[in-house]
């Protein structure tokens, strides 16, 4: 037997307890997330319980992932003189080699094989399995080096405790000092943010890989020289570099975000000059800013896409020579105006239905966007109202489109899409209108950018032309898997990045999720013939999900360009 | 034939503490040698820089003819180490260690193993967390004798332990190491086992070297000299600085002639106290080192000895 092999066995014969309730950990979790997905109807105890339950075991799973590396490195410890092993005949290349292989089977690979395991559980197919994997490998093998890294630079359980709780409050004071400094010394927020949803998880990558290979190289280091104040410097750099690395990294490893078809190229923009509206003064001090917002339309848009947001860069050039430029992203809501730019997209437009409930949009129900295309100081209003000057403005508008899906109403019905699912658990006709209990999984992989869905249910009946739309869900399960303790504390750092003036987005890091929830269709409003048995036996569910598209830029000039005299209401 | 460990201004630092300072000795093949000082002399830094435990911050030690800071696994196989701090994996039972460790060593003789655990009646099925101090420095002697090692090196192996069981280590090691075959460093402020076991010794002292020689030469060169003066006569100061540790009361003057030759020595003393009653008697190795110690530390330093002077 070769010498890691004969260490190998000491240490599982050592840490058989540890290993087994590890074992049972793992197993609980599997069940757990089984379970956890389909709880019930009249769930919320239970989708309560289940979720702390949860929560608890990634916290218990972590735990004990620490106290395995601990316990399984100080039992040949490289900090202090007198360890039994440092006079005996151990090849260190040996030792090392048992350790890490240690760490990989019981640490990296039972908890992937949990997680395949959980997956399993909603036959999940080979590119879900290994799109997750490519997220929750990674996942654990930075957690078990963060841990083993601890552990080759203390000598006992205790100071390894003492180590982690002091890095944590280490990092946590050193996040408070900089959001402090930056909230202190804070300019005027920027009024143009950008509208393309990019959520690029190259930085997570970039981070992942290079914590990685530094937390090896400390820990190989000291394997290697027993050499604890350079493995300290060295490790301290492990935590630091690679974060600075990822802020930094110039290339993307991921694919690009989506951008809007040829369609694009032909969709004319123009400033409908009929109706410009001042919102009255926004601000509460005297150097309030005035906004004056327009309907935009947008000519040559296909039907099932929609604008979310706007964003505008112009400039109004006054009978004066007076120049008032404004850069402003966002929108004003004006329920009782009409709609921009088709804002939103109303369930009946889409479905070409009528709608036997209240009426829902796409996106946002009952509200139209205005774009702000000039902004006023108080002083510019009160001397240009009313009077007329050439706008010159350059448009960007995020477009979303509306992708429609029906699946049958009848349990086990669903679709796939990509490495997701979606399909019905079950459906129940209630005294006053309708339930389906809906199951959505998602496995990410590690480059998939971050997801979330935006769906919209409704109830169509194609033969009669009607539907009933959602008013209302009951969450009955879900549960994530991939989601450690340490979660929060990789989720604070890019805001901490943020706020010193870099960024470090950290997107992707999901896993695998399971979504379960009751939709409500009521019948509230409609009339209790329109919606009868055989509506609902001849009704589908459509699954109307806004996904967003791209953005579409223009310029638009109108040479006459009046400020209104007076806020319209 | 080359020492078996060489030391060669070996100096250790603990970040500014200064631990040992350029300490030169050899060890010879076959001989048991012993480190000696006080607590906090030097005598662990010394043993963990030779073990390459510890990295020398000047010097070198050559161990079996090799640097110990390439000290490796080759190495440890020929050297046998017992320390009174070395933690043992005490979730083991003994025999879990003794099986644990077998596999490390070509050399392991499972019937010399089976002999020691009779003689030190070590019980085989209990856990090493369980074992007394005592047993477990036998669990330890065991597994570092097991294999015949070349070199053993003990560091203050007998520390807090009963007289019995300090008699039964001590038979142990004398038995093995009887046929010569074996090196062994033994480092230890128990003077008494120390002189029982050693050949040859080092004392150190505040991190330095005070001396190191065979223990037969440097008991022969040791004495303690009592000098009742007549009466009415003064007592004169100490002239020869081999003379360390003097007092006087009343008549009576007592010293340690670190240098004693014999004759040559009794005449030269007769001469400082004429018409003195002059007892001169052996030392033992306690008496040597506490005499030793109390002259060095008050920062003075012994003068060297003529081996062929003290020989003849």
């Amino acid at each position: 037997m070769s010498e890691m092999m004969r260490l190998l066995r000491k240490d599982l014969r050592r840490l058989r307890w540890l290993l087994g309730l590890w074992i049972l950990i793992l197993v609980t979790r599997v069940t757990l997330v089984g379970e956890g997905a389909s709880i019930g109807p009249d769930p919320f105890r239970s989708a309560t319980a289940f979720r702390e339950m949860a929560g608890m075991l990634a916290m218990l799973e972590t735990l004990m992932m620490a106290l395995l590396i601990a316990r399984l490195v100080h039992d040949e410890p490289l900090v202090g003189m007198n360890a039994f092993w440092l006079t005996r005949p151990y090849h260190r290349a040996a030792l090392f080699s048992e350790k890490l292989t240690f760490v990989l089977v019981a640490l990296v690979l039972l908890p992937s094989a949990a997680d395949v395991a959980s997956m399993l559980w909603f036959h999940t197919g080979a590119a879900a399995q290994l799109a997750a994997a490519s997220n929750y490998v990674p996942s654990h093998l930075t957690s078990a080096l963060t841990f083993f890294v601890i552990a080759v630079l203390t000598a006992s359980l205790g100071s390894f405790v003492l180590t982690i709780v002091g890095a944590v409050a280490m990092v946590i004071a050193l996040g408070g000092v900089i959001i402090s400094l930056s909230v202190l010394t804070a300019r005027e927020p920027d009024q143009y943010g950008t509208l393309v949803i990019d959520s690029n998880p190259t930085a997570g990558l970039v981070l992942s890989a290079a914590f990685v290979i530094a937390t090896s190289a400390v820990i190989v280091y000291q394997y290697r020289n027993r050499r604890r104040p350079i493995a300290i410097v060295l490790a301290v750099a492990a935590l630091i570099v690679p974060m600075f690395v990822a802020a930094w990294w110039p290339w993307r490893l991921t694919p690009p975000p989506p951008t809007l078809g040829a369609w694009a190229d032909r969709a004319v923009v123009r400033i409908d000059q009929q109706d410009p509206v001042e919102l009255g003064r926004i601000g509460s001090d005297a150097s309030g800013t005035r906004l004056v917002v327009a309907h935009v339309p947008i000519a040559g848009m296909p039907r099932d896409y929609f604008v979310r947001l706007a964003g505008v860069r112009s400039r109004l050039i006054m009978p004066d020579g007076t120049v008032i430029r404004t850069e402003r992203t966002g929108s004003a809501r004006r329920g009782s105006h009409r709609g921009i730019t088709g804002a939103d997209m109303p369930v009946s437009t889409l479905l070409d239905a009528s709608v036997l409930n209240a009426p829902t949009s796409l996106y946002d129900a009952g509200s139209e966007t205005w774009p702000p295309l000039v902004a006023l100081s108080e002083s510019q209003y009160a001397k240009y109202r009313g009077q007329t000057g050439r706008l010159e403005a350059r448009f960007e508008f995020q477009v979303m489109r509306g992708i429609r899906r029906a699946v049958a109403l009848r349990p086990a019905a669903g679709f796939d899409d990509g490495t997701s699912r979606f399909e019905i658990v079950g459906t129940a006709r209630q005294v006053d209108g309708y339930s389906v209990e809906i199951r959505r999984w998602r496995a990410q992989s590690l480059v998939d950018p971050a997801f979330t869905p935006d769906d919209t249910f409704v109830l169509f009946n194609r033969a009669r032309k009607s539907a009933l739309t959602q008013r209302g869900e009951q969450r009955t399960g879900g549960i994530g898997i991939g989601v450690r303790a340490g979660g929060a504390l990789t989720a604070a750092l890019p805001y901490v990045f943020s706020r010193a003036g870099m960024g470090l987005d950290l997107a992707g890091s999901g896993t695998f999720s399971v979504n379960q929830t009751i939709a409500l269709f009521p019948m509230d409003g409609s009339s209790p013939d329109a919606v009868d048995a055989d509506w609902f036996s001849g009704a589908e569910l459509m699954v109307l999900e806004a996904r967003y598209a791209g953005v579409l830029t223009r310029s638009v000039s109108v040479d006459a360009f009046t400020i209104p005299a007076a806020p319209t209401n | 034939m080359e020492p078996v460990i060489a030391a060669n201004n070996l100096s250790c630092r603990y970040r500014r503490t200064e631990a040992v300072r350029d300490l030169t000795f050899a060890v010879e093949p076959g001989t048991i040698f012993g480190l000696l000082g006080p607590n906090g002399a030097g005598k662990t830094t010394t043993i963990r820089a030779l073990m390459n435990i510890l990295r020398p911050s000047a010097g070198e030690v050559r161990v079996l003819g090799v640097n110990s800071r390439r000290l490796g696994a080759k190495e440890l196989v020929e050297i046998g180490y017992v320390s009174e701090n070395q933690q043992l994996p005490s979730w083991m039972t003994v025999r879990d260690l003794l099986a644990f460790c077998k596999p490390m060593y070509p050399t392991w003789d499972d019937g010399f193993a089976a002999k020691l655990v009779t003689d030190f009646d070590l019980p085989l099925n209990v856990r090493i967390a369980r074992l007394s101090r005592g047993m477990r420095v036998k669990a330890a002697l065991i597994t570092a004798l097991a294999y015949r090692p070349k070199l053993l090196v003990m560091d203050e192996p007998f520390s807090g332990l009963d007289p019995v069981v300090r008699d039964d280590l001590v038979r142990g090691v004398l038995e093995r190491v009887g046929d010569g075959q074996w090196t062994v460093l033994l480092s230890s402020h128990d003077l008494d086992e120390v002189e029982r076991l050693v050949d040859a010794i080092a004392f150190l002292d505040n991190g330095g070297l005070v001396l190191t020689e065979p223990l037969i030469t440097l008991m022969s060169h040791f004495r303690r000299v009592e000098v009742t003066l007549p009466d009415g006569a003064a007592a004169a100061e100490a002239a020869d600085p081999a003379w360390i540790g003097r007092s006087a009361a009343g008549r009576v003057v007592q010293f340690v002639h670190s240098a004693y030759t014999g004759p040559g020595s009794d005449l030269e003393i007769g001469a400082r106290y004429p018409g003195a009653r002059v007892d001169v008697d052996p030392m033992t190795l306690r008496d040597i080192f506490l005499a030793v110690a109390r002259h060095t530390r008050g920062g003075n330093r012994l003068p060297s000895v003529n081996a062929e002077e003290v020989r003849s």
